[in-house]
């Protein structure tokens, strides 16, 4: 009974029939949930359209009056204050008769489950009958919480697996499990040992076979498994006589060799080995520890290079010890002294000794040596021969590893050839080489010393320096070369120099000036005589290149002690009177005169360094962001030019501009301009992967240089840049001085793709006619019209019109010299959209103006 | 839904009543006696009751604060009670469309202006709208049409288009009927509902409406904003230092945000002359001689 009650089947059959009423129960389980679901919508369906029907006739009274007097402001009213109250409904819709839809509101979320449409008649007027539209939603929160329940229930699974198989992981790697025991800890000790000794360990038995070896070994090898080494017999330890001679190590002793092993890179590794018997399984064995010694070798191999660099050096060294006497000397030692080594070794240096040096500077230099263990310095010493010659000496005390002193080491080099280069060096730098006058250097220095001669020297003669300018010198270079040009410079400085006595200093200062000294000029009426013959000198034709040229020359002319009392300040002061000449219409000389110098003196200086501000970097581009106001984004920046003089400090564009366009300098500081805008766009880009763009401003001399489109289409192509990413900002007065011109060239740079703005719009006389045949992208509104944006009607009233033009013209609009932010808040009313002023930013350095687009680009 | 009604109750109650406060009459105010009685403050009807309280209780606080003494708000019921409590020196100081200045100032010239406001748009601009599917092209299409227009006492609601339309030869009679819905909005919505062909609107309410499907037929001169005014009970030091008040408004965060509250576009109150109000003096005759002709017609 019992056998045929527990019979496998009779479980089976059992089980069975406990899954059958499992899946009963739940099947009437959920037949049950979804019963009381459906009519549980059903009720809420009933309510709903009863709620639905007061609500209709409540809108529609509260709506037809309204309505009748068009009071949509009312209308609109009642129906957000509805919406409002009702957050049951998803959307309410009103639709005049024309299909007009006077207002609708809507909620995102929710499910709609019922809709309902009803009209709403507004008196009478049957054909003005509004539709309102009214929409409401439920949420289904039974199917929602079956969703949830299914969620959990499958969290708990994977919970409860996952912290079982993390519980298992714990005990296991505890060594709770009944599976772990004491010996195999042991064991795994053991190997811990064998695998992290820091040299290899193998065990060979008394063939040579290989039986065991750790990480270490094998890493040495190059990584080889163990298993490869036993199986195909690697050659271990290439020095195999004693690699495989075991016999000394079995017979109860240890062996010591070095040889060296090859990887399976295929490099020769040196090795160190010890080995040593042992039993291995019961049998005899030979354990040996291997030791990677490439690093020794490698520093045995350093200290003979170095052994071998001291030998073959060219500066002489010698050591001693604390005593002084000589230990080693190399071989430039012998060639600089004379002396052979067997000759110097135990003596004492004192023998090198020149005997010009004085005892107090021996004294000077031990001290020096014993204070800071170093001495450095000239010294004049004597060659076997007996000729005494400088050197360059450095003394270093040398300590032993303990610190205690142990001896000094000399090293020395000849200076005799180097004396000699620098007096030719001296003369060199003295002299004009294509000239061979006395340079600028000289002349100054020559300057110098004659005005200290005369200020010690009250009844001396006045001392007279003249400046001497080839006048349009430049025409010559430009129109015959360079070459051409210095000879016209060689051939004017030998006629100077016959007009001269021989002590006056003739100088060629830089290019085609040239200054002369006159020490005992006399009177006036003997400097003007001199001047005469020095213009009447440049004056004669010139053969150059077989061509014949007529050239002249202005002098402009200072006097020591009445025009300046200093030497720089007279040169100076001549340089002035000679810009005069210049001025005054060329081939003449002219005294220096205070009011000229005055006038001048600014815009001299001001030119001389603009001249070197761009190869000395003292030019500089702020800038200062252009702003979208409406979303607070930086949409580009203007490129400002900066100048930080050396000598003048912050020199402010309106002094530097009208300098550089009256020298010309203009040009070139433009395109540097621009290049610099096009890197810097190209360098963003790189470090960011954005493009921005930069607006530069440009002159009308660059804008009316022939070759303006090619020099900006060739910095667009040599930077890489979207040609719309540069932007160039041209002024009503530039445009407006050729009209026709200036649209032609604005129209090859628009298709180039660059971008043009009209700069400083409003204070020119730019007709609309003008702006509208102008091809520009944008229009920036000038500060003038901005300041006062908030305060005075007309300005408004002007800068709103421009909103509406520009809108018409499809051109951008910028307002210029936003600081405050009423002004930007009248902008934004008014329809701006852009702007650039001190209430954004200021023009900034380079770095600050990346942080800020950085900034930016985080917070887009 | 009991938040709403409350809403509407107190917008009605608040439109029936004559004023918010009453002030006696009486002569001109000097800072010190301001301290003492206080001051009243009224405006034309250009909203509703509610929401003019709403905007200018900021405006009143801020000025409370700045002169020391308490105002009060005074709501004319029309904008004919507005000129007069300005002509009739009812209130002290007042804040009126520019038609309505303009008809006070030539009741009472003592009355001083203070300041424009400064919009979006710094000078009123008006539309003549049509919906955007109408076949209206140009202004003498409007004749035999149905118009809305706001009141007879808009300046850019009625007046300024009305003298278009007149000029354009499109008389009141003309039009085969007009109604004045009672403000901007209204007179937008009706003419997008279709229950007028065409309406003349503020520019900013065409530009809210521009995309429900409103078009241009023409735009209207313009002129000058809504206007600050003290009427002739104040004294001139008082009405000067209100006058430093409201133009400095704009200067400060503080006042820039009651500026907004007043109207979202404003950004300052600036100086006007009396001159620019010579115009709408101009339409304003112009439209009450056409309302005469019109009305004395369909008598006839």
């Amino acid at each position: 009974m019992s056998s045929r009650t527990n019979s496998p089947e009779r479980i089976s059959t059992y089980k069975k029939v406990q899954l059958v009423m499992a899946l009963f129960l739940l099947g009437l389980l959920l037949c049950g949930l979804v019963l009381i679901n459906f009519q549980r919508e059903q009720l809420l369906h009933d309510a709903m359209e009863r709620t639905f029907e007061t609500e209709q006739n409540l809108l529609a009274n509260l709506l037809t009056e309204p309505l009748l007097r068009s009071d949509y402001v009312q209308v609109r009213n009642t129906l957000e204050g509805f919406f409002a109250g009702h957050t049951a409904y998803h959307e309410i819709i009103l639709l005049a008769p024309n299909g007009f839809e006077v207002f609708r509101a809507t909620r995102a979320e929710g499910e709609i489950l019922y809709q309902w449409r009803a009209q709403v008649e507004v008196g009478s007027e049957v054909h003005n009958l509004h539709t309102l539209i009214l929409k409401k939603y439920v949420t289904n929160s039974i199917l929602r919480w079956t969703q949830s329940m299914w969620l959990v229930g499958l969290f708990i699974l994977v919970f409860l697996a996952t912290f079982g198989r993390l519980l298992w992981m714990v005990v296991r790697s505890l060594g709770l499990d009944p599976l772990s025991s004491e010996m195999e800890r042991q064991q795994r000790s053991y190997r811990s040992i064998f695998d992290n000794c820091p040299d290899g360990i193998l065990v060979r038995d008394c063939t040579g076979k290989l039986l065991m070896a750790n990480e270490p070994f094998l890493n040495m090898l190059g990584g080889h498994a163990i298993t490869d080494l036993q199986a195909s017999n690697v050659p271990l330890l290439n020095n195999r006589d004693k690699c495989n001679n075991f016999d000394p190590v079995l017979a109860g002793g240890t062996m010591v060799f070095e040889c060296e092993q090859y990887t399976n890179m295929g490099t020769a590794l040196p090795l160190e080995v010890h080995s040593a018997r042992i039993t291995f399984g019961g049998a005899p064995a030979v354990l040996s520890t291997v030791r990677d010694i490439s690093k020794r070798r490698e520093k045995e191999w350093h200290l003979r290079q170095l052994s071998l660099v001291v030998e073959n050096n060219t500066e002489g060294m010698l050591v001693t010890d604390m005593q002084g006497k000589i230990l080693a000397v190399n071989r430039a030692f012998t060639q600089i002294s004379g002396y052979t080594e067997a000759e110097v070794l135990g003596e004492n240096p004192r023998i090198l000794q020149s005997g010009l040096h004085k005892p107090e500077f021996y004294r000077h230099m031990w001290t020096e040596l014993h204070k800071k263990g170093v001495w450095q310095g000239e010294i004049w010493n004597r060659n076997k021969s007996g000729n005494v010659y400088p050197e360059w000496l450095t003394i270093r005390r040398l300590e032993d590893e303990q610190g205690k002193f142990k001896s000094y080491v000399a090293i020395f080099s000849d200076l005799s050839e180097q004396k000699a280069q620098e007096e030719k060096l001296t003369q060199l730098a003295q002299t004009d080489l294509l000239t061979g006058l006395p340079n600028q250097l000289l002349f100054r220095d020559r300057l110098q010393q004659a005005v200290i001669h005369a200020e010690g020297d009250s009844g001396r003669d006045m001392l007279v320096v003249m400046t001497i300018g080839l006048d349009h010198f430049k025409k010559i270079n430009d129109s015959l070369g360079h070459s051409a040009g210095d000879q016209v410079v060689v051939q004017m400085a030998r006629r100077l120099h016959t007009c001269v006595q021989e002590t006056d200093t003739l100088s060629r200062l830089r290019g085609d000036e040239f200054a002369l000294l006159l020490l005992d000029a006399g009177d006036k009426h003997t400097i003007r005589s001199v001047a005469e013959r020095l213009l009447s000198a440049m004056r004669e034709p010139l053969h150059v290149e077989d061509v014949d040229l007529f050239m002249t020359g202005s002098i402009g002319i200072a006097l020591y002690p009445q025009d300046a009392k200093e030497h720089d300040l007279l040169l100076q002061q001549a340089d002035v009177a000679m810009h005069q000449a210049k001025d005054r219409g060329r081939d003449r000389f002219c005294f220096f005169s205070a009011e000229f110098s005055a006038e001048i003196a600014e815009d001299l200086k001001l030119e001389a360094q603009l001249h070197k501000a761009l190869e000395n970097r003292e030019l500089l581009l702020y800038y200062q962001p252009q702003m979208d106001i409406t979303t607070g984004e930086i949409v580009g920046a203007e490129a400002l030019l900066r100048w930080n003089s050396a000598e003048l400090g912050w020199v402010g564009p309106d002094r530097m501009i009208p300098v550089a366009e009256d020298s010309g300098l203009i040009v070139p500081i433009g395109t540097w301009v621009m290049q610099q805008a096009a890197e810097f766009i190209q360098r963003y880009y790189a470090r960011s992967g954005r493009w921005t763009c930069l607006a530069v401003n440009v002159s009308a001399v660059q804008f009316m240089e022939a070759d303006f489109a090619d020099i900006v289409a060739g910095i667009v192509a040599h930077y890489g840049i979207p040609a719309s990413c540069l932007e160039l900002e041209l002024t009503e007065s530039l445009m407006l001085r050729d009209v026709e011109e200036a649209i032609t060239r604005m129209n090859v740079l628009r298709d180039l793709g660059v971008g043009l703005a009209l700069d400083d719009f409003g204070t020119g006389y730019t007709s609309l006619a003008y702006l509208k045949r102008f091809p520009i992208d944008k229009i920036k509104l000038d500060r003038a019209f901005v300041s006062d944006i908030h305060k005075n009607l007309t300005d408004a009233a002007l800068a709103q019109s421009l909103v509406a033009f520009t809108r018409v013209l499809g051109r951008k609009l910028v307002a210029e010299g936003v600081e405050e932010p009423v002004q930007a808040e009248c902008l934004v009313r008014m329809g701006f959209k852009y702007a650039q002023g001190f209430l954004y930013s200021k023009p900034q350095p380079e770095e600050e103006f990346i942080a800020l687009l950085d900034a930016a680009a985080r917070k887009a | 839904m009991l938040r709403w009604l409350l809403l509407v109750i107190a917008a009605v109650h608040i439109t029936l009543a004559p004023g918010v406060s009453a002030t006696p009459m009486g002569s001109a105010v000097s800072n010190s006696e301001a301290q003492t009685r206080g001051l009243v403050f009224g405006v034309h009807p250009f909203m509703s009751a509610a929401e003019l309280q709403r905007r200018f209780s900021p405006l009143l606080e801020y000025l409370e604060v700045h002169i020391g003494s308490h105002i009060d708000l005074k709501i004319a019921s029309s904008h004919a009670e507005a000129v007069e409590m300005c002509a009739e020196a009812q209130v002290d100081f007042a804040f009126v469309g520019p038609s309505l200045y303009a008809q006070a100032t030539r009741q009472d010239p003592r009355i001083l202006p203070l300041g424009v406001i400064l919009g979006a748009y710094p000078r009123l601009r008006g539309v003549i709208v049509v919906r955007e599917d109408s076949l209206l092209t140009k202004i003498p299409d409007l004749k035999g049409t149905r118009f809305a227009f706001v009141a007879p006492e808009a300046t850019v609601g009625f007046q300024v288009p009305l003298y278009v339309l007149d000029q354009s030869g499109v008389h009141l009679q003309d039009l085969s009927g007009y109604s004045f819905l009672g403000n901007h909005a209204n007179v937008g919505y009706a003419v997008l509902a279709g229950r007028f062909d065409a309406g003349a609107v503020k520019y900013e309410m065409f530009e809210r409406l521009q995309s429900s499907g409103l078009r241009i037929l023409a735009y209207t001169p313009e002129v000058v904003d809504q206007t600050f005014l003290a009427t002739a009970r104040v004294e001139p030091p008082l009405a000067q230092q209100v006058k430093n008040i409201l133009q400095q408004m704009n200067t400060s965060p503080e006042g820039r945000k009651v500026l907004t509250q007043l109207r979202a576009d404003i950004t300052g109150i600036v100086p006007a002359e009396d001159a620019e109000f010579t115009a709408l003096r101009f339409y304003a005759d112009y439209a009450q001689r056409c309302l005469r002709d019109s009305r004395e017609q369909s008598h006839q």
